[in-house]
């Protein structure tokens, strides 16, 4: 019903420390193109996949850095896309928790593409919860693994704007029982023909309608959309009224730990992102220790062909003008 | 919160009028119909006037508030080169009041507002700046032109093909009120002032006016401030939320209220900077949450020593 074509490329495995297996799509680099050292991870964001990088022929950043010559690995964390997800009679279960990507999937994804790669160092690239994850990760040490860092709408704390969205916790028990009964990979597909009415409020949240190519909404929406335990979504929620990112046994302050990163970093906020807002990608800025770090806004006021939002930084419909050349010339400068 | 749009004279433009308007020197003033309910004090933004507030045939924030019950001045801040200078007009304005004014700043005028010593019973900053443009490159193609050009003289710089005026300001405006604008609303921009603001911002990769040292002389947040109204739009080109929340600094700021009209707050459109103030959209979707939380701060004082008049 929504077509997204067929995807080329092929795919490895990760296996994390404590025993589930992640599918990492892979995009070799293009016979032709200039070589470039070390390897690129996507990472998306919550509840999403690998779409979030490759959702059709028009709106594939992977396939854009496989064509400038980048070893590109698009990674489904764990429950969602071709990674591993819990079955109703395993030993596995809905029951993870921001923690667990960041102490286990993150690095295992690491080293399965590193050591493809003689062991070299990799370039991280999240959206979203996809460079959340790393900022959790790189304070817990190994930070050489990592070449470079680039969170594309990462919020690290609030502030955010919209005085709803803290109102609709209260909301979370009736999710949870929700997502009990019907997991939201398969709300996705029952929402796609939704997803680009303007009327619903909420909706801006995701993107900004006017920078999206006709269809890509539904589109994303309809297989784009991963499985979430409520865990994930209670922890983000806490961190709304907490104004900090916190383990889930209250242990570690991922927030406060972003301060011991020191790899370099660039930040890319979209102008209308009202998750990763540019106000709270500058606080992730001031916060790291990074001496190279940089933060771009993508937004009409500086040259953009719209003002970006949370989604559209991957799939608007000029991203390949405005925000993966960006993301590209970075990667190169740090290669 | 509210009495109702319509007794507001929130209903377009030429509505019926409750509310007188005269010149006093350089200042603007709107007298209310009946005895005052507070007195707010009015400041305009940068290259602009009082007129900003009640434009020809169209009105403004300035009516309507009078038409709410509130005594409005708003100065004519146009001819002063620096910070210091808008500083002083606002604290000698307050001195001459019985009682502490409301204060309501569109962009620098939010800003100077902040920075102001006197006391004030609330204060509403619209798009009000606490850090340099320093991340947007149509703004520093304003805040970087010589001279003292107007909005209108920097019509022709483009950032992306776009003029960086409409980047900045609206380019969304009907011509019934884009035409008075132009006419009546806009004023010189002193490079002093703008380095004022931009200065800050070529120094630090985090443009923050908020650290010290600048002519704006705002104080340590939380510290003085009381009761604020932040109206930052993430379509404003000019002072979009980064800029205008104390948050995105680190610093926690006690009785901050945000409103950040959007799309995703249920409204119908984005706003830039000026939509804010003067659209016909901001009429039903951001005067009202100004003048209500205004009427809230004035009931506050009320309670808080009763019986005191306007």
């Amino acid at each position: 019903m929504y077509p997204v074509g067929v995807r080329e490329a092929g795919s490895i495995e990760a296996r994390t420390a404590d025993g589930w297996t992640l599918a990492l799509r892979h995009y070799p680099a293009r016979a032709g193109a200039p070589r470039r050292r070390h390897p690129v991870i996507l990472c998306h964001g919550i509840m999403s996949n690998t779409y979030t990088w490759d959702l059709d022929d028009r709106s594939s950043f992977a396939v854009w850095l496989q064509r400038r010559g980048f070893e590109v690995y698009a990674l489904d964390l764990r429950g969602g896309g071709a990674s591993e997800k819990p079955g109703l009679f395993g030993e596995k279960a809905w029951t993870w928790s921001v923690d667990d990507y960041i102490r286990y999937d993150v690095p295992a994804a690491i080293a399965a593409v590193s050591a493809r790669h003689g062991g070299r160092p990799v370039h991280w690239v999240g959206h979203s919860m996809g460079g959340i994850v790393m900022y959790g990760w790189l304070p817990l040490g190994e930070q050489g693994r990592v070449r470079s860092l680039t969170a594309v709408g990462s919020p690290a704390v609030v502030p955010h704007h919209m005085p709803w969205l803290e109102a609709s916790g209260a909301l979370l028990p009736l999710g949870e029982w929700l997502l009990s009964k019907v997991p939201t990979g398969a709300l996705g597909p029952l929402s796609a023909p939704w997803a680009d009415q303007p009327a619903v409020a909420p909706l801006h949240i995701l993107w900004n309608l006017d920078n999206l190519p006709r269809g890509a909404a539904r589109k994303l929406a309809a297989h784009g959309t991963a499985d979430l335990p409520i865990a994930v979504l209670r922890q983000f929620f806490d961190s709304l009224v907490a104004g900090r990112l916190v383990s889930r046994d209250g242990a570690r302050d991922y927030t406060g730990a972003m301060r011991a990163i020191e790899v370099p970093t660039l930040f890319v906020a979209g102008s209308l992102d009202h998750l990763g807002t540019p106000a709270s990608m500058m606080g992730a800025f001031r916060m790291i220790r990074s001496p190279v770090k940089r933060m771009v806004v993508i937004g009409r006021a500086n040259g953009a062909a719209a003002d970006y939002g949370h989604l559209d930084l991957t799939i608007g419909e000029s991203a390949a003008v405005d925000v993966f050349p960006v993301i590209h010339d970075w990667l190169v400068a740090r290669d | 919160m509210l009495g109702g749009l319509g007794a507001l004279g929130l209903a377009g433009c030429g509505g019926a009028v409750h509310a007188r308007r005269d010149r006093a020197g350089a200042r603007w003033v709107w007298r209310p119909a009946g005895a005052p309910r507070g007195t707010v004090l009015l400041v305009h933004g940068l290259g602009t006037r009082p007129a900003i507030w009640d434009l020809p045939g169209c009105g403004g924030l300035g009516p309507v508030l009078a038409r709410a019950g509130f005594l409005v001045i708003a100065p004519d801040l146009s001819g002063r080169p620096d910070p210091g200078g808008w500083r002083a007009a606002i604290e000698a304005i307050c001195a001459g009041l019985e009682r502490p004014p409301l204060g309501v700043g569109l962009d620098l005028g939010g800003t100077a507002l902040f920075g102001a010593r006197a006391s004030f019973a609330g204060r509403v900053g619209v798009g009000a700046p606490l850090a340099s443009g320093g991340f947007s490159a149509a703004m520093r193609g304003v805040l970087t032109a010589p001279g003292a050009p107007t909005w209108r003289d920097l019509g022709r710089r483009t950032v992306g093909g776009r003029s960086v005026v409409r980047l900045v300001l609206t380019d969304g405006l009907p011509a019934r009120i884009h035409r008075p604008l132009v006419r009546q609303a806009l004023a010189p921009m002193p490079l002093t002032l703008r380095r004022a603001w931009y200065g800050p911002g070529a120094a630090s990769p985090v443009p923050s006016l908020l650290s010290g040292g600048s002519g704006w002389a705002l104080p340590a947040p939380g510290a003085g401030w009381g009761p604020t109204l932040v109206v930052a739009a993430p379509g404003d080109g000019l002072a979009p939320p980064w800029q205008c929340d104390p948050r995105a600094f680190g610093h926690r700021w006690p009785g901050l209220t945000l409103r950040a009209p959007s799309r995703v707050n249920g409204d119908e459109r984005e706003f830039n900077h000026l939509d804010l103030v003067v659209h016909p959209d901001a009429r039903r979707r951001v005067w009202p949450s100004i003048v209500g939380w205004l009427e809230e701060r004035t009931l506050e004082a009320r309670r808080a020593s009763p019986g005191a008049g306007g």
